[in-house]
């Protein structure tokens, strides 16, 4: 055997044992982080949070926990759950749905009694997922139908509707209520955009027998929306029902409506009230409706809760909510960490099997936004009759206390 | 209908050519393509939307804007592109070194912005209003955004014939050969950064009325930028700006006859197509470096 | 027997660090019973395993690719949907999705043979992005944007894999895919690759077909992409478009570059910093993303070549500052280069060439205006003529690295005139390059058996197997090249980086490498720039010495008195046009010549 190539090899052994060193470190590294954080014993009763700390869109979350850093004010304030100090294990997800299994693997580790969070659709249905075996109590702000099926997610609670109620509510409003027959329908290409409007055309088809007359998806970063406006114009659409999570592309529909003087009645799901749709006509605005919960709407009749209007002022002086006060008080994460801290002090438990118990039990529980309600089966739990339609411009009327409440619309 | 592709497609198709033209302006006296480019446009947009210069009169802000994103532009090449270059002018660590750049400007954005999108108004006299001219419906300032693309494709050009771009040249062809013929690169890298940096401060300017500035668009308008670059050919404006004109009104195309999931394969079948036919770019111009 | 022992026992030295990484990997999951543990190193390896299909492609062949994650997509969802829809096993679904895969990244290679690297990054990334929405549009097949959930875990038997065995599996794939890519990078197929990437033209003129290789390379981090996808569907469970975003390819691009391209290590040590790291240290939360952003900037402003590239540079350092830098070099300069061939004789018979009213012209110069030339067998034919004469343009015609626009080029009586280089290099034509073109970062050794990589039998299963015949005939060709490196004063430094060798030397390299070859036709394009008188005079020796082994030399050079000393017949070249062929005196003394050289008189 000859020894040619010695010299250059033992190089590279060098190499791999430095790699090698490193990565024993590290991974010590790691074992001695876990090892620390699961020998901390029981005397804290921890509470998994899943919310975007980093990246581009880092900012744009921090208004949805507002609720829920409010709810967890008031636990510390009460003395914590059962007598024990509440410890917040915080998991930056980036708001991507590839990250959720590391995320979820990290939160099994914690051993939380329930989890909230993750947001966004895709993020929380991988987030589920991933923690399905794990038996630990969730609820994330996610719409898809799935995740309110009890025997499949047996542990993760919906606590806001989902799209197929979300689509009920719209077609109602668009076909029932505004007596509209040309119906229209646009939504971005993802998994929130294409599964909502394959529930609004289910719900035309069974409820109404009808059909849409255009149905329109954008790409998420489409520069263009005019000619899916003109599409759906040509098809004399005078009924929309608009559905995207990116605020922009709302904005680009209605400026190309606007261009052409095409204003149908306009469902959407998210009333925010932002500065860029100042150069819009009124006309097009006034026909500007969305869906949402009947606890945070008022009429001329109805004004919204005490308990309500006292979450909207906190909402308001809060730094986080950064005008985003409508996304603040929609979100789902108040109403949860209220509703398990009931749950807790009346099972006096943090077992994730009897808290479950409990809230598989939980009938007509009163949340801020809506009425609760769970079975073994169906989670998702808010009631149809608390969801309802309002309008985008009652945001600038005083009633709605700084833009975050909304006037119902009429007939609902 | 056909018109109104084309206008969309020419109006759309000058933003992604600008963003091509600004990887060249930097490319040329480095040979990095710069993966920084869509989040130097957000910062642009963005800072044309916020209050303290949103305030000031369009011009006056537009060349804040403008200053301020060079002035970023020249960060990232003192700290991303140049001392990487110093080491070896042939190494790939540009592509980490301007991708970790362009992750640390998103972060900061992050930290800055929500993700709420703000419109801002055309300058006086131009309007986004639509105007109906022979059947064809256009903006003023739409029209203004393609004279601007033109215009910065020309400028670009009388650059080139200069001393300066002559010197560019030279330094593209051989960073360290260059250096003996009394061409100092660093400096002509630094001034490419500059004008890189207000060129991409500018694209921002002019897309903020049209895309409105929001801190996710600049991922979008770098990938586009890309595909006008490869397609137009890597150094040459007037083939990118070409390009880009085609991928916006096959872009454009696509959102009338195809399916949203197709429309990318489209614009990528496009693309190699075009690029299988023409490997150097549509003019064909596009260096060839032989040692 | 003593030298056997001393060589495994390096062998077991060599090995050991990486057997003490698998082993900590292998036991991370019995030490620790944290789960995130062991789904994190599972993660971690596969992602290994995917990095080190692109440093195949992208360290070793200089191929960028921004969609390899698009290909890991392929993998992992024909994974999915076999085992979830169809139910199929996963050790039936994991070698389709590799095959799948692997055709997907052919096909993502197809523009490669005429584009240039960054046009190549900028079409993958545009393959990636229409993949994704590919995924989405075939919602039937692929489950659409909720994609494919319930992918079962894979199972012996009766009996499923725990996340722990996922684990060992993944581990045990890492290590055999580490042994069979070392071994292809220090084979014939290797140095190819690397050929490719830093000097196609020389790749061709040794026999490297770069289209094959670009294939190849494309085809093995298919594979091995399609691989990582099928155990990333068993690992998570479920696939989704979203798990395969840009960032995703991205990752496997940051992680062989920070860790350091075309070295084995590399992916290894990218993948633990940016990603098992960020993962574990989780405590910085809102500053993660920044000090992530930061530490890539930093790493790559300081250690450009990788991680494992700046620590051999530091080793290098360290040991050459130990011993005293020239000791090795004053041996060999002092070591008399007159026996200069150690190689064995030429393949077969002499070439000749013959040319038959050859032109050329680039835009609108015309370099080559109609060249009727014969080579004839076994001589040494100088071609001479002032600059711009068209002397390495004839050279390009007949090595076929250029095509001519008319006429024939006829070797050996066989027309080869639209034959590409490589084609003709496994006939046994060699060129030493005017300019040296070398694998700068590989040994000389490697260099210079680059030279043979026609002359292997052993074809790439042989070699990836570790077949014993292709082992020993490994083993002989290092042996020849050690023995062809110190006939050109080389000796004892054969393990050293090309790029650090003196000008001079390279050339000596280049010569060395053509020699190993044992070409019947060489052609030398100036190889006596830049000699000192006594390297002139030992490369006159050496000429001459080659054409007497029964090789044809066609030399193309300005040094009129070596040319005169060799030559047997010399060819004068003016403006792209033949001015005369014959004997070197009666060629060099021909009036018209003179006229050439010196201008013309009126």
């Amino acid at each position: 055997m000859t020894t040619y190539r010695t010299d250059g090899m033992s190089r590279r052994g060098f190499l791999a044992g430095t790699a090698s060193i490193t990565a024993l470190g590290m991974l010590g590294l790691g074992t001695a982080a876990c090892g620390s954080s699961a020998g901390a014993g029981k005397t804290t009763a921890r509470i998994g949070w899943v919310e975007p700390k980093t990246g581009r869109l880092a900012a744009a979350y921090k208004p949805i926990y507002v609720g829920a850093r409010l709810a967890l004010e008031d636990l510390k304030a009460n003395g914590g759950l059962l007598g024990q100090a509440v410890q917040v294990m915080e998991e930056d997800d980036k708001g991507s749905p590839a990250s959720q299994p590391a995320v979820a693997q990290r939160l099994i580790r914690e051993e939380p009694t329930f989890v909230v969070g993750p947001t966004g659709s895709s993020q929380v249905l991988a987030s589920v997922t991933a923690l399905a075996r794990a038996k630990l109590i969730q609820s994330a702000w996610g719409g898809a139908e799935l995740l309110g099926d009890g025997d499949r997610f047996p542990y993760h609670y919906q606590l806001v509707y989902n799209t197929t109620q979300q689509a009920r509510v719209a077609a109602r409003f668009l076909h029932e209520v505004r007596g509209l027959r040309k119906i229209g329908i646009i939504v971005e290409n993802s998994e929130f955009g294409t599964s909502i409007r394959d529930a609004v055309i289910a719900t035309l088809r069974d409820s109404y027998s009808a059909k849409p007359v255009a149905v329109e998806v954008f790409e998420v970063d489409a520069s263009d929306m005019t000619p899916f406006v003109r599409n759906l114009e040509r098809a004399g659409v005078d009924g929309l029902g608009l559905f995207t999570g990116q605020p922009q592309a709302t904005i680009l529909i209605l400026r190309a409506m606007a261009a052409s003087d095409f204003h149908p009645v306009i469902v959407s799901h998210d009333l925010n009230y932002i500065e860029a749709l100042g150069e819009f006509p009124r006309a097009l605005l006034d026909g500007f409706f969305g869906t949402t919960y009947r606890g945070l709407t008022y009429t001329g009749e109805e004004e919204p809760s005490a308990e309500v209007r006292a979450l909207v002022e906190r909402i308001d002086k809060h730094p986080d909510t950064a005008g985003l006060g409508y996304s603040a008080v929609t979100s789902p994460y108040y109403d949860y960490m209220m509703l398990m801290a009931k749950v807790i002090e009346e099972t006096k438990s943090l077992e994730p099997a009897k808290l479950k118990a409990a809230l598989d039990q939980v009938d007509g529980y009163q949340g801020v936004r809506a009425k609760v309600s769970f079975t073994a089966k169906r989670h998702s739990g808010i009631a149809d009759e608390d969801i309802t339609v309002g309008t985008l411009m009652s945001a600038k009327e005083p009633q709605s206390l700084g833009g975050v409440l909304r006037r119902r619309a009429d007939g609902m | 209908m056909i018109a109104d592709i084309l206008v969309a497609g020419l109006v759309f198709g000058s933003l992604y050519g600008l963003v091509a033209v600004g990887f060249n302006v930097l490319h040329r006296p480095t040979n990095v393509v710069n993966f920084a480019q869509g989040e130097l446009i957000m910062i642009g947009a963005m800072l044309m939307a916020a209050t303290p210069i949103g305030g000031l009169p369009w011009g006056v802000a537009a060349a804040c804007v403008m200053v301020i994103v060079a002035v970023v532009a020249l960060a990232e090449e003192r700290v991303a592109v140049t001392p990487v270059l110093r080491r070896s002018s042939h190494a790939v660590g540009w592509v980490i070194t301007t991708l970790a750049f362009s992750l640390l400007l998103a972060e900061a954005a992050g930290r800055l912005w929500t993700d709420q999108p703000s419109a801002v108004a055309p300058p006086w006299p131009l309007s986004m209003r639509v105007q109906e001219v022979l059947g064809v419906r256009f903006s003023s300032y739409q029209v203004a955004v393609v004279v601007v693309a033109v215009a910065v494709v020309a400028l670009l050009g009388v650059l080139d014939r200069s001393r300066l771009g002559t010197a560019l040249r030279a330094v593209a062809a051989d960073r360290d050969g260059a250096r003996l013929r009394g061409i100092d690169p660093t400096a002509l890298t630094r001034r490419s950064f500059l004008l890189g940096g207000a060129l991409a401060g500018l694209t921002g300017v002019l897309a903020a009325p049209l895309l409105l500035a929001s801190v996710t668009m600049g991922l979008g308008l770098l990938i586009k930028g890309f595909a006008a670059l490869a397609v137009g050919g890597i150094g040459d404006n007037r083939g990118v700006l070409v390009a880009g004109w085609m991928l916006g009104v096959i872009e454009a195309t696509g959102a009338v006859f195809a399916s949203p999931g197709s429309q990318s394969v489209v614009l990528f079948a496009a693309m190699l197509l075009i690029l299988l036919i023409r490997p150097n770019g549509l003019r064909g111009l596009a260096v060839q470096r032989h040692v | 027997m003593s030298e056997v022992r001393g060589a495994r026992s390096r062998a077991v030295r060599r090995a050991a660090p990486w057997l003490v990484l698998v082993a900590a990997a292998a036991a991370l999951p019995l030490l620790s019973g944290d789960p995130t543990i062991t789904y994190l190193a599972t993660t971690a390896g596969i992602y290994v395993l995917v990095g080190t299909g692109l440093n195949l492609m992208f360290g070793y062949t200089g191929q960028v690719s921004l969609g390899q994650g698009a290909l890991v997509a392929v993998g992992a969802y024909t994974t999915g949907i076999l085992m979830a829809d169809h139910a199929w096993t996963f050790w039936a679904a994991a070698p389709v999705a590799v095959a799948v895969a692997v055709g997907a990244g052919t096909l993502m290679a197809l523009p490669a043979f005429r584009l240039s690297s960054w046009y190549i990054a900028l079409v993958t990334l545009g393959a990636a992005m229409a993949a994704r929405s590919l995924l989405v549009e075939f919602e039937g097949l692929t489950g659409g944007w909720s994609g494919l959930m319930g992918i079962p875990r894979p199972a012996l038997g009766p009996w499923e894999l725990g996340e722990r065995d996922i684990l060992w599996l993944v581990l045990a794939v890492n290590v055999m895919l580490f042994v069979m890519v070392r071994t292809i990078v220090g084979s014939r197929l290797g140095r190819g690759m690397m050929a490719v990437r830093d000097a196609p033209e020389m790749a061709q003129s040794v026999g490297v077909a770069p289209a094959r290789m670009k294939l190849f390379a494309f085809a093995c981090g298919g594979a091995t992409a399609g691989l990582g996808g099928a155990l990333l569907a068993v690992h998570h469970g479920l696939v989704t478009p979203d798990d395969f975003t840009l960032d995703f390819s991205i990752l496997f691009l940051l992680v062989v570059i920070i860790g350091g391209a075309a070295r084995l290590a590399g992916p290894v040590i990218g993948t633990l910093l940016f990603f098992a790291l960020p993962e574990l240290l989780t405590g910085l939360a809102e500053w993660r993303g920044l000090i992530y952003g930061a530490a890539l900037l930093v790493l790559m402003v300081y250690a450009p070549q990788g991680v494992a590239g700046a620590w051999e540079k530091l080793r290098a350092r360290r040991r050459s500052s130990g011993v005293p830098a020239d000791t090795a070099h004053t041996d060999t300069a002092d070591a008399d280069p007159g026996v200069p061939i150690e190689a064995g004789p030429p393949r077969g018979e002499p070439l000749g060439v013959e040319l038959i009213g050859v032109r050329k012209s680039f835009g609108g110069v015309h370099a080559l205006r109609g060249i009727d030339l014969t080579i004839e067998p076994g001589t040494v034919h100088a071609i001479v003529g002032p600059n711009g004469s068209g002397k390495t343009t004839l050279l390009n015609v007949i090595s076929r690295l250029l095509r001519q626009d008319e006429g024939q080029v006829i070797l050996d009586a066989e027309d080869v005139s639209r034959a590409p280089a490589e084609r003709l290099a496994r006939r046994g034509v060699a060129r030493v390059f005017q300019t040296p073109r070398l694998l700068g970062t590989s040994s000389l050794r490697d260099n210079v058996l680059l030279g043979a990589y026609t002359r292997e039998r052993s074809g790439g299963p042989a070699i990836v197997l570790r077949l014993p015949w292709a082992r020993r005939e490994q083993a002989e060709l290092a042996e020849e090249a050690d023995r062809l490196l110190a006939g050109h004063g080389l000796a004892g430094r054969a393990s050293e980086e090309a790029a650090s060798l003196p000008h001079g030397e390279q050339r000596l390299l280049e010569v060395a490498r053509a020699l190993m070859a044992r070409p019947r036709l060489l052609l030398m394009d100036e190889p006596a720039a830049g000699l000192t008188p006594r390297e002139l005079e030992s490369l006159g020796r050496l000429i001459r010495a080659i054409r007497d082994t029964g090789t044809t030399v066609v030399l193309v050079e300005h040094h009129i008195e070596l040319v005169a000393s060799v030559a047997d017949v010399v060819t004068v070249l003016d403006r792209g046009r033949l001015v005369t062929s014959g004997p070197p005196q009666e060629a060099l003394g021909d009036a018209r010549v003179v006229e050439v050289y010196l201008g013309a008189p009126a």
